[in-house]
């Protein structure tokens, strides 16, 4: 028989094991479930969006608000969370060559500009919704004098003139000193082109970087991330 | 009772242990699995979006140097896989470059792949300290051969500008010293602004190696004389020769085709034809002194080219005039209209003014030495109006006294395929220009026939122009004839039937004329899809609707564009032909609708050769 004063322990062990143990447990499962599911959306994304990016308008004078594309973004992205809960960010970066710099306006033998030697934004277009803590990976600069949502303004003083898809003239990207990536685009480890050896990246041609964060799943005490992140360069 | 209470307590404990021994063996393996496999699917995800960019990243370079490409697909894949990305390994990321040739198809490829070690949390329980993941991609393309075709007529003065950005900004698109582009501008008359050739007639022999598109077509170093340069010394003036502008981007394809691949092997390259016109076709080339000849089937893929060999038939009026009695252009003493009014008439040997007169040559010396006696007519008339002027515009001569040609042979007032006889292209078609590149297309003389009255010269319209295609409505693929009858421009007589013949009160009636230039739009670019054997070009149309309107229309039919079955009215239902490469046709009614369009376009042929 059953002592009777022990009557009941069980109940409040299960509930002690249940409130302290089990539901911390199961809310922790659950949300790093969720976000490695989400983190693997956010994957996705980056990598279609920038399939998109490239591939669907080439790059060069896309158009990013075009409804199509707005469109099949936010049908790629819907699962992990864009437009409302997600933040793509498309750029367009060039190496700043004696060739780049004469097309901007550079004069002199060879010509020179302020931005020579360095690698710049010819187009920064951030869509959907601004993630708190998101930190563009790999940490670079963006262009300065911009709007909250990192783009510049009309006519900021830092990138000059900029048009409705975050593309910015060629005679300012070579110019202007808030169009420079910065020191840690060499992270990245994509280089200019060396003539001795023929390597790197032509003269003229662009890297793509398309990078994503999102919001995460958050449960107070259990799971707190700051932000779901990606970036790939096409 | 005792004996049962002593067998549970006997037993008590025992779910805690096999709890235990579930959670040691069956429970936190599993779990432990799952995460781990979800890891290994991250970083597996994580490796193809390394990968695939750094597949088109490379794939944008081919054509280029194999280092440079090799070389950026490994940095770009490391670029895209973080040093300790999930806890993982070093990534290995390895590029083959393979170019095309014969036996593959000219099919360039560059193969990606990558391998990393997916870490474990639970497994190493199990002595698996790591899964080695991997992935691979492939980028690839044919070499493409595009053949813009832009307008340039007078109603483009306020758009140049912009067209020659958006323009030059798709040439850029394309990968120098891999894929072909050429460029034709069209105004009264079309002319080959790249490659950029020498002053001289134009060889209309589609087995001519020296022209065609070519790869060369943008240097990146600015200066004379690459396909960007010319396209931005394109000036607008004119009316709208259409046609001559879609022929002659195929016949410089077909150019491209011989030099590449001879004469019948079949064409593994991407030829494609982008026309912009911000008009309706108002005019068209025929021959003057020889109406009635089609010409040989001299031809690459099927497509006649004139040779004339017979003087036939004149489609000139002779006309109350004086003999002797200089055109009023001349005695202005412009240097570009320097042919004799004698000189149209069927047989003026023997009522030449000046024989050997420096300033032109006789009909006859041109049948001699040519074959041919070119004139541009047409009713000049925006769709909206057919009371103006028409007739013949300009016409092309041999003068042997013009300075800015090669020698004797040099075609003053129509060059077609090389310009319009202005002087001021004689530095872009040397082979070493340096200075006064400018004005491409300017220059040519302006129609003395408008400019004084109107004077009708044509005495009928020709059965097909200068390069065979029918002025006569289109036969569609159902049997049913629809032609003109489906034009969507405002105004255009689509209700009048064609005749083919001008009538007596043509001074002010350019209906006619207008309907035929139409046609030859309608079946010259139908004749040029119609090569499925060898070449299979593709053509894509834009429109710019805001210089008084364009044909919806007909440029979705030159384009074959299936929408044209709902979108462009129920009478062209039968107009798409499913036998023949399918375009697509870009409305635009801004200038950034016309970037759009070039944009787009560039990504369909682009990724066409994927």
């Amino acid at each position: 028989m059953r002592d009777p004063k022990r009557r009941g322990n069980t109940l409040i062990e299960f509930c002690l094991v249940m409130v302290f143990l089990m539901l911390p447990m199961l809310l922790f499962t659950y949300g790093v479930g969720f976000n490695l599911l989400s983190q693997l959306e956010v994957v996705q994304l980056c990598r279609d969006a920038g399939h998109l990016y490239v591939t669907l308008n080439y790059g060069q004078t896309v158009s990013l608000s075009d409804p199509l594309f707005t469109s099949v973004l936010t049908q790629i992205g819907a699962s992990a969370g864009y437009p409302a809960n997600a933040e793509v960010i498309f750029s367009k970066i060039v190496y700043v060559d004696s060739a780049t710099c004469a097309l901007g306006g550079g004069t002199g033998s060879p010509p020179s500009c302020a931005n020579s030697g360095q690698w710049v934004y010819e187009q920064y277009y951030s869509t959907g919704t601004k993630i708190t803590g998101f930190t563009p990976a790999p940490n670079l600069a963006t262009p300065s004098g911009g709007t909250g949502t990192g783009t510049c303004g009309l006519l900021a003083p830092g990138c000059g003139a900029v048009d409705s898809q975050g593309t910015f003239n060629t005679s300012d990207s070579v110019s202007k000193p808030g169009l420079a990536v910065g020191a840690n685009f060499s992270q990245l480890g994509i280089s200019s082109y060396n003539p001795d050896t023929a390597t790197g990246l032509p003269s003229g041609q662009a890297v793509f970087l398309v990078q994503v964060g999102a919001t995460p799943f958050n449960v107070t005490g259990v799971v707190s991330l700051v932000a779901l992140n990606d970036y790939a360069v096409f | 009772m005792s004996a049962i209470c002593r067998s549970r307590r006997n037993q008590r404990g025992a779910m805690m242990i096999l709890f235990t021994l579930m959670l040691m063996t069956v429970v936190i393996p599993l779990a432990g699995l799952a995460i781990d496999l979800t890891i290994m699917y991250i970083v597996q995800a994580k490796l193809w979006e390394a990968v695939d960019g750094a597949g088109l990243e490379a794939g944008r370079l081919i054509g280029t140097t194999s280092g440079s490409i090799q070389s950026l697909a490994v940095q770009a894949c490391q670029a895209n896989f973080p040093s300790g990305y999930w806890a993982s390994g070093p990534v290995t990321c390895t590029a083959v470059y393979n170019p095309g040739n014969v036996s593959n198809g000219y099919k360039y490829t560059v193969d990606v792949s990558a391998s990393v070690t997916a870490p474990t949390l639970f497994m190493k329980v199990f002595q698996v300290p790591g899964v080695i993941v991997s992935s691979s991609a492939e980028a690839s393309r044919r070499p493409t051969r595009v053949v813009m075709v832009l307008d340039r007529s007078g109603s483009m003065a306020a758009l140049v500008s912009t067209l020659q950005t958006q323009a030059s900004a798709f040439v850029k698109m394309f990968t120098p010293n891999f894929d072909e582009l050429g460029f034709v501008a069209f105004g009264n008359t079309g002319i080959v602004g790249y490659p950029v050739k020498n002053p001289g007639p134009y060889n209309f022999n589609p087995t001519d190696t020296t022209g065609g598109p070519d790869t060369s077509f943008y240097s990146q170093q600015g200066g004379c004389c690459d396909e960007v340069y010319a396209i931005n010394q394109m000036v607008s003036g004119g009316a709208t020769n259409m046609s001559e502008g879609l022929s002659l981007a195929y016949i410089e394809l077909q150019k491209a085709h011989y030099r590449d691949f001879g004469l019948t092997n079949v064409d593994i390259t991407n030829n494609v034809i982008v026309l912009f016109t911000d008009g309706v076709p108002n005019m068209f080339s025929a021959y003057l002194n020889s109406p009635d000849q089609q010409g040989n089937a001299m031809t690459v893929a099927g497509y006649p080219v004139p040779n004339v060999t017979s003087p036939g038939n004149s489609l000139l009026k002779t006309r109350p005039m004086p003999y002797n009695t200089p055109y009023p252009a001349q005695q202005a003493g412009s240097s570009e209209c320097k042919y004799n009014y004698n000189y149209l008439y069927p047989n003026p040997v023997s009522n030449n003014q000046s024989a050997g007169n420096a300033n032109g040559i006789t009909l006859a010396t041109a049948q001699a030495a040519a074959n041919q006696m070119i004139g541009i007519i047409g009713s000049g008339c925006a769709p909206s109006s057919f009371t103006c002027n028409f007739g013949l515009v300009q016409m092309a001569s041999l003068d042997t006294s013009y300075g800015g040609g090669s020698g004797s042979n040099a075609w003053s007032m129509h060059w077609i395929g090389n310009d319009e006889g202005g002087q001021t292209l004689t530095a872009i078609r040397n082979t070493n220009p340096v200075t006064n590149c400018n004005n491409l297309g300017n220059g040519h003389a302006t129609n003395p026939d408008f400019s004084n009255g109107g004077i009708p010269d044509v005495a009928s319209i020709p059965p097909w122009d200068l390069y065979g295609n029918l002025t006569t409505d289109m036969v569609d693929v159902t049997g049913a004839k629809q032609g003109h009858t489906v034009s969507s421009a405002t105004s255009f007589p689509k209700t009048t039937a064609y005749s083919g013949t001008i009538g007596t009160n043509d001074g002010n009636n350019g209906v006619q004329l207008n309907i035929a230039a139409w046609n030859t739009v309608d079946n010259a670019a139908n004749r040029i899809r119609s090569d499925m054997t060898t070449m299979k070009v593709i053509i894509y149309t834009i429109g710019y609707s805001g210089n008084g309107g364009t044909d919806d229309v007909l440029l979705a039919r030159v384009a074959n564009d299936p929408k044209q079955l709902t979108t462009y009215g129920s009478k062209n239902s039968t107009a798409f032909n499913s036998s023949q490469r399918q375009g697509q046709y870009f409305p635009a009614s801004t200038s950034n609708a016309i970037a759009d369009a070039f944009a787009k376009i560039a990504g369909m042929v682009l990724n066409l050769t994927r």
